[in-house]
C-alpha cells in the first residue's frame, strides 16, 4: 500500500546498496551463468548466449574489487543447490569462481574441464529422467564481508537502497544488465529516507563488481533459493541457491525509465 | 533410411474411451480431464557440429474436479485405467483439503471448427533429415570461415479435453522449428524458421540469411544511446507482441487494473491492428482452449484503438459474458492468454523500410526482455545478433548491441511503415505470432 503513494526513484549516478536477496540475483545473472564452462564453449550460443568470461581471462580478469569473493559450494547447508554427487557421479564440492576480485574458476563438467586440463568440479545436473545433464549452478555465493547494512547506510551521503527483485534483464554475454526491485529507499546524509517506487539500476558486470566497496558480515548473510533457473534446449529448470549479504556499490546508474 | 518410426500418438477412439471411462468413474460434482501427448525430437549443434540429439515421447493426464465448492487438480504421465483411477482419487482428495473458494466453471458442449495443423512429413521426420538440414548450415558457415550454432526440432502432439458436462474436443498438430546463430571472430548473426510442415523450412534460405547477417555484423562499434528511428525485424516485433499479450491483452490484467489497454481509446498509431485468431491456418491453429472452449477471433487493437480482450471461463463469468476460448490449464493464476497473434501487414517491401530513414538503427532481434512497468507498457531488453546503423536510407555499419527501455504503446504510436510480408514466429513455449517488420519513429536505447 505504501508504494502507491511512494515517490518515483530518481534518475542519476548514485551509491547503491542492495539487500541480500537482490545481491543473490546479481550473483546468479552476472557471475553464475557466465562461469558455466559449456556456455563459454558455445554450447548455449544459439539460446542463452555465451560469456564474456573467456578462458584467456582466467586468473587475469579483475572481475571485482578485493571485497568480492564468490564460491560455488554444493555442500552449503540448506542450499537449494546442495547435493551429494552430480549427474556424472562427481562428488559435490566447493570451489572459488572469484577470489578477492580475481576471476579464478569455472563451473565445469568432465568434458569441459578436460579442455582446460582440469578435473570436473561436479556441476552437471539434469532436471529429470528425460533430459541430459548440463552444467548448472550449485550454491554460488558472495562470501560475507566485515560491515553491516546499518553501517553502509550510515556511511552513504547520497544513495538508494533497493530490495526484493522485480525485473531482471542481461545481455547474452552477461555484461550489460538492468534490474528492478519492488522496493527502494533514498539514502540522504547517512539516513534512510523516503520510500521510492519503480526502482531500477543498470551497469556492466566487471565495472559494477569493481565498484563494490562493502559487503555485510556473516550475521546478515543468508542462502537464497532460486527454483526456476532455465537453461538448455529442450528447456530445463534447475534449483540453485545464492548465499549473500547486503552489499554496496559506488557510482551506479539508477532510475532508468526511458 | 528411417531410423525411427513415425510419431506415436494415441488413436482418437482409444483416447476418448480412456477419458470417458475416467469421467464416468468420478464421484465429483464436476470433472474435467485433459490429455496432452507429444512425440518430439531435437538436434542441437554448436561449433559447426551436432552435440546433442534427443527424442522424447510423453503424455500428461490432468484431472480437475469440483466437489462441495472445492477444486482439486492432479496429474500423471501414464494412460491406463489404474493410473486414471489414481489421478482421479488424488484430485478428489486434494479438493477435500482445499478451502471453499471461487469455483472456475466448466463449459458446456459447443462445436469447434476443424483446424488443420498436421503434417505427416513433420511427424515422420528422422534424425537423419534433421542432421542433413543442420549440415547445410554448418558446411556453409565453415566455408565462410564462421561457426554455426543452433537447434532443429520436430514434434507431433495432441490435446484432448473432456468434462462431465459433455465437452469433448481433440486436436492434433505438428511443429518444426529451427534456429541458428552464426559467429565470426568479431560478431554474429541470427535466423530462425518455424512451420507446421517441415518441408516448408528452406535450409538454403535460412543458411544464407544467418551467414549473411553474421558477415555484416563483424567488428561492431559502439554508438551513443538515445532515441532513434528504428526498423524492427519480425523477430523483434513478435517478441514485443508476445509481451503485449502477456501484460495487456488478458481480461484478468484488465480486471486487476494492471493492463495498458483502455477500451475504446486510441492507444497506438492508426496503422496498427492486432488480433488473435486460433483458427487462421497461416498461424499455428488450435480450435479450442485448455478449458475446452472453442476459440473465437478477438480484435485486440483495431486501427490503433483498444478493441478487445481475451477471456477464459473465470474472467468471463465475472463479467457475465462468454469465454473467448483463451483459457490455460488449471490451476491457472495467470488468467487468459492470447497465443495466436496476428499483426496487420502494410504496403512497404521490407527492404525499403529503411530507405527514408536519415539516421536510425536496424534491429534484428531482442533478447532477455523483461517488464519494467506493465501499466505503462514499458519493457527493457537488449538487441542481439544484428544491430546496424542506418544512414541516409542505407545500412552502413554494425553497432554494438544496445539496451532499450521503452513503452511499447509509445513505440507503436510512431508507426511510420509496415512491411508487406509477414513471418510466422513460433513461441518458445506456447502459440505463435504472424507479424510484419516495422519502421518506428522513436525507440529509446538507454545504454
Amino acid at each position: 500500500m505504501a508504494l502507491l503513494t511512494a515517490v518515483q526513484c530518481p534518475s542519476g549516478i548514485k551509491t547503491l546498496i542492495l539487500d541480500a536477496s537482490q545481491v543473490g540475483l546479481q550473483i546468479h545473472e552476472s557471475c553464475g551463468h557466465p562461469t558455466e564452462l559449456d556456455r563459454v564453449f558455445g554450447m548455449e550460443a544459439a539460446y542463452a548466449g555465451t560469456s564474456f568470461m573467456t578462458p584467456e581471462k582466467l586468473n587475469h580478469l579483475r572481475y571485482g574489487s578485493p571485497k568480492v569473493t564468490i564460491t560455488a559450494d554444493a555442500l552449503t547447508p540448506t542450499g537449494l543447490g546442495t547435493f551429494g554427487w552430480d549427474d556424472e557421479g562427481i562428488p559435490a564440492q566447493r570451489s572459488h569462481l572469484v577470489k578477492e576480485g580475481l576471476f579464478v574458476g569455472y563451473l565445469t563438467s568432465r568434458e569441459t574441464a578436460s579442455v582446460l586440463g582440469q578435473q570436473s568440479n561436479g556441476t552437471m545436473r539434469a532436471d529429470g529422467w528425460n533430459r541430459i545433464p548440463l552444467i548448472r549452478m550449485t550454491n554460488v555465493s558472495l562470501e560475507p564481508g566485515d560491515t553491516s547494512l546499518e553501517q553502509m547506510i550510515a556511511d552513504t551521503k547520497d544513495g538508494v537502497y533497493m530490495e526484493t527483485n522485480r525485473s531482471w534483464s542481461i545481455d547474452d554475454r552477461r555484461l550489460n544488465f538492468q534490474f528492478g526491485t519492488q522496493l527502494a529507499y533514498e539514502i540522504v546524509a547517512g539516513k534512510r529516507g523516503r520510500m521510492l517506487k519503480n526502482a531500477t539500476y543498470a551497469g556492466i558486470t566487471p565495472e559494477f563488481w569493481n565498484s563494490c566497496d562493502a559487503v555485510a558480515g556473516r550475521s546478515e548473510w543468508k542462502v537464497w533459493g532460486l527454483a526456476n533457473c532455465g537453461k538448455g534446449q529442450p528447456p530445463q529448470v534447475a534449483h540453485v541457491a545464492h548465499g549473500a549479504a547486503p552489499a554496496r556499490f559506488q557510482n551506479v546508474k539508477v532510475g532508468i525509465l526511458k | 533410411m528411417k531410423s525411427m518410426e513415425a510419431a506415436r500418438l494415441t488413436e482418437g477412439a482409444e483416447l476418448k474411451r480412456f477419458m470417458d471411462g475416467l469421467l464416468q468413474r468420478s464421484t465429483a460434482e464436476q470433472t474435467e480431464v485433459m490429455v496432452t501427448e507429444w512425440d518430439s525430437a531435437l538436434t542441437r549443434f554448436a561449433n559447426n557440429g551436432i552435440h546433442q540429439n534427443v527424442a522424447e515421447r510423453n503424455a500428461q493426464v490432468r484431472v480437475r474436479v469440483v466437489k462441495d465448492g472445492r477444486t482439486g487438480v492432479a496429474s500423471v504421465n501414464q494412460m491406463d485405467e489404474r493410473a486414471a483411477n489414481d489421478v482421479l482419487r488424488r484430485a478428489i482428495e486434494i479438493a477435500a483439503l482445499q478451502p471453499k473458494a471461487e469455483v472456475v466453471p466448466m463449459p458446456g458442449p459447443a462445436p469447434s471448427r476443424e483446424a488443420d495443423a498436421w503434417s505427416s512429413a513433420t511427424a515422420d521426420a528422422t534424425p537423419e533429415e534433421r542432421a542433413e538440414f543442420v549440415a547445410t548450415i554448418c558446411n556453409r558457415a565453415e566455408k565462410a570461415g564462421l561457426k554455426a550454432f543452433g537447434a532443429f526440432s520436430t514434434s507431433a502432439g495432441q490435446l484432448a479435453i473432456g468434462n462431465s458436462l459433455g465437452v469433448f474436443h481433440q486436436h492434433r498438430g505438428t511443429q518444426a522449428t529451427v534456429n541458428s546463430v552464426v559467429m565470426g571472430d568479431a560478431g554474429s548473426g541470427y535466423a530462425d524458421r518455424g512451420a507446421i510442415d517441415v518441408a516448408q523450412l528452406n535450409k538454403d534460405e535460412l543458411a544464407e540469411e544467418v551467414i549473411e547477417k553474421a558477415k555484416r555484423n563483424q567488428n561492431a562499434q559502439p554508438i551513443e544511446p538515445g532515441v532513434y528511428e528504428v526498423v524492427l525485424e519480425e523477430y523483434a516485433v513478435a517478441e514485443m507482441l508476445e509481451f503485449m499479450s502477456y501484460i495487456g491483452f488478458s481480461a484478468l490484467a484488465a480486471q486487476e487494473e494492471r493492463s495498458f489497454m483502455r477500451h475504446g481509446e486510441r492507444i497506438t498509431g492508426d496503422a496498427v491492428s492486432i488480433w488473435d485468431d486460433g483458427l487462421d491456418p497461416s498461424g499455428l491453429p488450435a480450435p479450442f482452449d485448455f478449458e475446452g472452449v472453442p476459440k473465437q477471433r478477438v480484435d485486440l487493437i483495431k486501427n490503433g484503438v483498444a478493441s478487445g480482450l481475451v477471456y477464459d471461463m473465470q474472467t468471463a463469468t465475472r463479467e457475465g459474458r462468454a469465454s473467448t476460448g483463451h483459457g490455460l490449464p488449471a490451476p491457472n493464476t495467470d488468467g487468459p492468454f492470447a497465443v495466436n497473434l496476428f499483426m496487420q501487414p502494410g504496403a512497404t517491401p521490407k527492404a525499403e523500410l529503411a530507405s527514408e530513414i536519415k539516421r536510425g538503427i536496424w534491429v534484428t532481434r531482442f533478447w532477455y526482455v523483461r517488464i519494467v512497468q506493465p501499466k505503462a507498457s514499458i519493457i527493457t531488453g537488449m538487441t542481439r545478433e544484428g544491430t546496424f546503423l542506418i544512414e541516409d536510407g542505407r545500412i552502413t555499419r554494425p553497432v554494438k548491441d544496445l539496451r532499450f527501455t521503452q513503452s511499447m504503446l509509445e513505440a507503436l504510436e510512431g508507426t511510420l511503415a509496415i512491411s508487406r510480408g509477414t513471418k510466422l514466429q513460433i513461441g518458445e513455449f506456447i502459440g505463435a505470432s504472424r507479424v510484419p517488420a516495422l519502421r518506428l519513429k522513436a525507440f529509446t536505447f538507454t545504454s
